[in-house]
């Protein structure tokens, strides 16, 4: 039972991951930004909704944060990366200019709103199925995560942007040669990317709080995850994210909780070393 | 005043040592690691364990900590061999978590949380180094050493050579008969080495170690130390540790309530960091290179010593044709 119970949690908390790390894998497999800063994205949309939440309601708050998501993402990659890019497309100098930005943003919150963890109520009452309970966030979470990801993938499949991207993940100079517009495709990639943060923002808020410091941790486990999950592959992220809610969960069962976090990344770690193209390769790159 | 800059300028030397391990591997061996703050740990727990229970002396830390950091390296060695450049740096960010969680929670020899106190004051060949300014030319001589060292194996030896070959062109490294992975290796274990030697210094000097030093994020902020000043350069990495850990020193005398000013300090570095990305990419050790009109080091596509190795393979291979004829 207490299995059960752990791989449920697992499942939950794995699917937040994955919805966090799905946009940074976009962002990352398009425009080749080691994007940290990804995780300022996500405690910016966190704050945001929960500043908004109690004074104009839940539709304006999910709309702000999403804003202030987008915004950030659009900025940052119009403001920072490519500048740098224009000047030297170097991988470090982006990655040492979006740590940056990241400390920039977690210590302006901590300046406005301190730097305590902040919880939400939760949205109602555990589900209950038998003896095996949920909290709802984590059940909507998983739900959201399916939704958003069966349009992503659709929207990557089906329309000519997402095509574009695909293209852009595969081989970005060839894109250039076929006279599409990289920058274009690179704002897109940015401004989705940022967006798919938003929902893993708001629900971990309620499963887990937020503070300013959580960025760092998410952009951490989303840039693991989408590299162990699978090189140039978005469902892989995906799977790398619910394995690793899996794995920290029901190691429980044999080691201390503790040790919940070492075991995790030393599964993904593994996964590299045997694995290096990921659990799920991308068909064209196998 | 003269006790607080004491207090910054080793600081700033212990960090130096550490960035000029980890310039290694990433301005000289194309190894792209962000888990450098692990083997400054095993530096720093290591000369906590042997001060603590068996004798202070500097030497025996030293030794101890450098061979547990190379053999603790070889496990990021493994990923190195599979996995490059922006792969690798994830795998290194997943050994940098592994790494603190292993600091922070295996308590038996870590101490946990609370970490290991009352560490001593190093002495070494008899000699007590109690007071700060001993520390001080620790600190600096060490360094010295460091770099000495660093850029005697780079400029002077084989290995340098064969090191830059590998970063520039691997696959050309490969055809001209350097095993990647014996050189990665020895290279990751060198750079742990090296780096453990920082934390032997922070050790005894802060006379107590804990978890919070060596975090993730202190891995990240090694690599920018590396970046910020240069990589590739022997200067480099000692600029950007320096300027790292003043620049923040330097806001302790803003005007600013004292409970905000750990986040404020913060805020102006990361900016500080996001400007001089933007300004100057290359490292602000390029301002010096420039004006000495220098090869530019950056330029790797091109290094010079991939054409030495190369040479070295034409002069062994002419050699043996003559033999055949």
């Amino acid at each position: 039972m207490l299995a059960t119970q752990l791989l449920i949690n697992g499942i939950a908390l794995g699917s937040l991951y994955a919805l966090a790390a799905v946009g940074l894998s976009l962002i990352f497999w398009t425009t080749r930004v080691f994007h940290i800063a990804h995780g300022a994205a996500y405690v910016v949309a966190a704050y945001a909704f929960i500043e908004l939440l109690d004074r104009f309601g839940a539709v304006v708050a999910v709309l702000g944060s999403l804003a202030a998501a987008v915004a950030f993402g659009y900025g940052i990659n119009r403001f920072v990366y490519r500048p740098i890019q224009r000047s030297r497309d170097s991988f470090f100098t982006l990655f040492v200019a979006s740590f940056g930005a990241l400390i920039v943003v977690s210590n302006l919150i901590a300046i406005f709103w301190g730097s305590n963890v902040k919880t939400l109520e939760p949205i109602s009452d555990p589900v209950q199925v038998g003896s095996i309970q949920a909290p709802s966030a984590a059940v909507i979470g998983l739900v959201v995560a399916i939704v958003f990801l069966a349009f992503l993938q659709m929207f990557l499949a089906k329309s000519e942007t997402g095509v574009g991207l695909r293209a852009m993940a595969d081989n970005a100079a060839l894109v250039d040669v076929l006279g599409l517009n990289r920058r274009r495709f690179g704002t897109t990639a940015f401004v989705i990317g940022s967006a798919m943060v938003v929902p893993a923002a708001i629900l971990t808020t309620y499963v887990q709080g937020v503070q300013p410091t959580s960025g760092l941790k998410v952009a951490t486990i989303g840039l693991v995850v989408s590299i162990a999950g699978g090189v140039g592959s978005l469902s892989g992220a995906v799977v790398g994210g619910v394995l690793l809610g899996v794995v920290e969960n029901v190691s429980i069962l044999w080691v201390n909780p503790l040790w919940a976090e070492a075991v995790g990344f030393s599964v993904l770690l593994a996964i590299l070393v045997v694995r290096p193209t990921g659990i799920i390769p991308r068909r064209s790159q196998a | 005043m003269v006790q607080f800059l004491i207090n910054l300028v080793i600081l700033a030397s212990i960090a130096a040592i550490v960035a000029s391990a980890l310039n290694l591997l990433i301005g000289y061996t194309g190894v792209f690691s962000i888990a450098q703050a692990i083997f400054y740990g095993v530096g720093g727990y290591a000369t906590a364990v042997v001060s603590l229970n068996i004798s202070p002396s500097l030497l025996l830390a030293m030794g101890v900590s450098v061979v547990v950091s190379a053999a603790a390296s070889v496990l990021l060695a493994l990923p190195a061999a599979r996995v490059e450049g922006e792969y690798f740096v994830v795998a290194s960010l997943a050994f940098a978590v592994v790494g603190y969680s292993v600091f922070s929670q295996w308590t038996e020899v870590t101490g946990g949380a609370a970490g290991l106190v009352g560490i001593p004051r190093a002495s070494i060949l008899g000699y007590d180094m109690y007071t700060n300014e001993a520390y001080l030319v620790l600190a600096l001589v060490s360094l010295g050493l460091v770099t000495g060292l660093i850029a005697f194996i780079i400029k002077r030896t084989p290995l340098g050579r064969s090191l830059q070959a590998l970063r520039d062109d691997p696959l050309a490294a490969q055809a001209l008969g350097k095993n990647p992975f014996r050189l990665r290796l020895i290279a990751v274990m060198l750079s742990g080495a090296i780096a453990s030697v920082g934390g032997v210094i922070y050790a005894g000097y802060i006379n107590f170690v804990n978890a919070d030093s060596f975090t993730p994020d202190a891995s990240v902020l090694f690599m920018a130390m590396v970046i910020l000043g240069g990589a590739g350069t022997i200067s480099g990495p000692i600029i950007g540790a320096f300027f790292i850990t003043l620049f923040p020193a330097a806001l302790e005398f803003a005007d600013v309530p004292a409970e905000l000013k750990g986040s404020f300090e913060q805020v102006i570095y990361g900016l500080a960091l996001v400007i001089l990305m933007l300004v100057r990419p290359s490292g602000l050790a390029s301002i010096f290179a420039r004006r000495r009109k220098s090869p530019d080091p950056e330029a790797w596509s091109t290094g010079p010593a991939m054409q030495s190795v190369a040479a070295g393979a034409v002069v062994r291979g002419g050699a043996l044709a003559e033999e055949e004829s």
